[in-house]
């Protein structure tokens, strides 16, 4: 971006005339009224129009032009102003809705080449034009090189309204899957506490249980977390951006393909390789809890088949095969 | 519950497959000595139920039979049945013994096992061999009773058929009648099988109290009455309604109808103490022409 650089560009003899009459007709005209003082010509078979110095006058933001109601308007300051004012709180909302939001790192990556675009960076750029736009436009004489910066301004803001749209699509499918891992592994979590319950009410040793898968999750939990609330600086971000260059191929939907160039946010495809990990655990933790949970029941079964069994339980009325069973009844059940 | 001890899945699944396992083999144990015991139950059952039947049929017995000559017989069941009864107990109360101060063992096991079954074996035989004595006493005496029911309803049945134009016919008639009613009553009442003395389950043990002779000496007193009722109606001579009925007792005994002259003659006359052969021959000559037998001529 060029800083207090400029390239002054003149108006043709043509765009001037456009802008006199139009001036003479009080800022608004017909745009066939325009044409026709204007000498027609025909060059190579075609009439030349007036249509080249319009669109050039358009783009300098001198005129405006209403194609479907064949007027042409000059632009006064007001309107420009306006125009600014619009941009800054386009900008400050941008701001405030991305002051706390933990992504927004995005990478593209070509063959050889890497950007890095960290949108908090880039709001606060185009804010800090904005402010000194507002500031330079009151000095005498600015105006057109004040055109030109808002011009470019609008682009920016644009361009940044392009990245904030990229950037939310990635969050919304990565919010999304997330979402998704969390409640399977809200609910393995909560198996685990079950099981760990059902275990101890069993009361196989006479210390409480406690699983330790149950750490491992919880372990990566925390790697999630800290990875969750950290922040790069370009440099660390571009240093990420290459070390997942090759692992980002398999998140389909967290990434964009523009022709050669894979666009991702980094710090989310760091978040997911995170989360599945932490999503293999939890399927690893549930497949060994479906069974634990078949082997509780089987253990839980037994026992109950044997407090409940005949020998233990029944009472018999004959006497003798009654004293065989109280004397085995009385080995059985120890002392 | 003391502390904590963290375990990992893996080793959970290890630990409680083993726990399984213990359980299993335990389980298995028991299955085995329920078998034992369900074998031993099974049997003293058997043992218990027939001795039970045994003897509450003795007893309804002994009071049905009292006074009369199978209560002697039924009285030595009785005291067989108090010695199994006793030998019982007495196993019970040494196997007691046994068991309280003998710790329990798997050898031990079979061995009480083996000694039990045998004893119950013993026991269960001997009971069966008492059965079929009370059932043998029970079926000479009422075969005697049966006989004698028979006697009598083939008097009334004969005195029936010769009562037209006798004297006093409407009378003895009507004697008759009742006296067939009489028999009949008295077949229902008396239980001519031991199934019948088994299900009377709607009568008191008391009522059966001297029912075999009360019955017996009811069918001889009516015997007597008809009689005495023939002899007046005239219909027949004294000494003919006594031999009648030593024919048919005759018959009875020798399970036939078709008896010889000459044999019938000779056991007649041992029937009826004093008479000769003529005089037994005439008594048969009179019966059959007063048509209370058929003599038949039979030439080779």
């Amino acid at each position: 971006m060029m800083e207090r650089e400029f390239l002054k560009l003149d108006l043709t003899p043509i765009e001037k005339r456009i802008l006199s009459i139009l001036k003479e007709y009080g800022g608004k005209a017909r745009e066939d009224d325009v044409n026709k003082l204007f000498i027609s010509a025909v060059f190579q078979g075609h009439p030349l129009t007036l249509d080249t110095y319009l669109d050039t006058l358009v783009e300098r933001r001198e005129l405006e032009r209403d194609r479907k109601g064949g007027y042409l308007r000059m632009i006064d300051l007001k309107e420009l102003d306006d125009r600014l004012k619009e941009l800054r709180k386009e900008v400050n909302d941008y701001k405030k809705r991305y002051a706390r939001f933990l992504y927004g790192y995005l990478a593209s990556i070509k063959r050889r080449d890497v950007n890095v675009v960290i949108l908090k960076d880039c709001i606060e750029e185009v804010a800090s034009m904005v402010d000194d736009l507002d500031r330079d436009r009151l000095i005498l004489g600015y105006g057109e090189r004040r055109v030109r910066r808002q011009i470019l301004l609008e682009l920016l803001v644009y361009q940044l309204k392009e990245i904030i749209d990229l950037t939310e699509e990635f969050y919304r499918r990565f919010s999304q899957r997330i979402e998704e891992i969390k409640g399977e592994v809200r609910m393995v979590r909560e198996s685990l506490r079950k099981c760990e319950e059902s275990v101890n009410n069993l009361r196989l040793v006479d210390r409480t249980l406690r699983i330790k898968e149950r750490r491992l999750m919880e372990e990566k939990e925390k790697t999630i977390k800290e990875l969750e609330d950290k922040t790069y600086s370009r440099e660390e971000a571009v240093e990420c951006s290459l070390s997942l260059r090759e692992h980002v191929k398999s998140f389909d939907d967290l990434c964009e393909r523009a022709r050669e160039c894979l666009i991702f946010d980094i710090k989310m495809i760091q978040m997911m390789r995170e989360y599945e990990d932490l999503e293999n655990i939890a399927e690893n933790i549930k497949t060994s809890l479906d069974d634990v949970q078949g082997l509780m029941e089987d253990l839980a079964e037994l026992r109950d088949s044997l407090e409940k069994h005949e020998i233990l339980c029944l009472k018999r009325e004959n006497k003798l095969s009654s004293l065989i069973q109280d004397w085995i009844r009385r080995y059985v059940k120890g002392p | 519950m003391e502390g904590e001890e963290i375990i990992k899945l893996e080793d959970l699944k290890a630990y409680l497959s083993r726990e399984i396992e213990t359980l299993r083999v335990k389980k298995q144990k028991l299955e085995h000595f329920a078998s034992i015991v369900k074998e031993i139950d099974e049997k003293e059952g058997v043992f218990l139920k027939s001795l039970l039947k045994l003897e509450g049929l003795n007893e309804k017995m002994l009071l049905c039979f009292d006074g009369s000559e199978a209560y002697k017989g039924l009285q030595a069941i009785k005291q067989d049945i108090e010695k199994v009864k006793f030998e019982y107990r007495q196993k019970e109360s040494h196997l007691q013994g046994e068991v309280a101060k003998l710790a329990f063992n798997d050898e031990a096991l079979d061995r009480y096992r083996e000694d039990l079954r045998s004893f119950l074996y013993a026991k269960t035989k001997f009971v069966d061999d008492l059965t079929r004595r009370q059932r043998e006493v029970f079926d000479e005496a009422m075969s005697k009773a049966r006989d004698e029911l028979a006697i009598v309803h083939r008097l009334i049945d004969a005195l029936a058929k010769k009562i037209e134009g006798a004297s006093k016919e409407s009378e003895l008639k009507e004697f008759l009648t009742l006296s067939q009613k009489r028999i009949e009553e008295i077949k229902i009442e008396l239980p001519l099988r031991v199934e019948d003395l088994e299900k009377a389950y709607e009568r008191t043990v008391e009522s059966f109290k001297g029912l075999y002779e009360r019955a017996r000496s009811e069918v001889l007193s009516l015997k007597e009455e008809l009689r005495r009722f023939a002899v007046e109606s005239r219909l027949i001579e004294e000494d003919e309604v006594i031999a009648l009925e030593a024919i048919y007792e005759i018959t009875y005994e020798m399970k036939t109808k078709d008896l010889e002259f000459n044999v019938a003659s000779e056991l007649l006359k041992k029937k009826m103490l004093g008479v000769s052969d003529e005089e037994a021959q005439n008594i048969l000559l009179s019966l059959s022409k007063k048509g209370f037998l058929a003599l038949k001529l039979i030439v080779d």
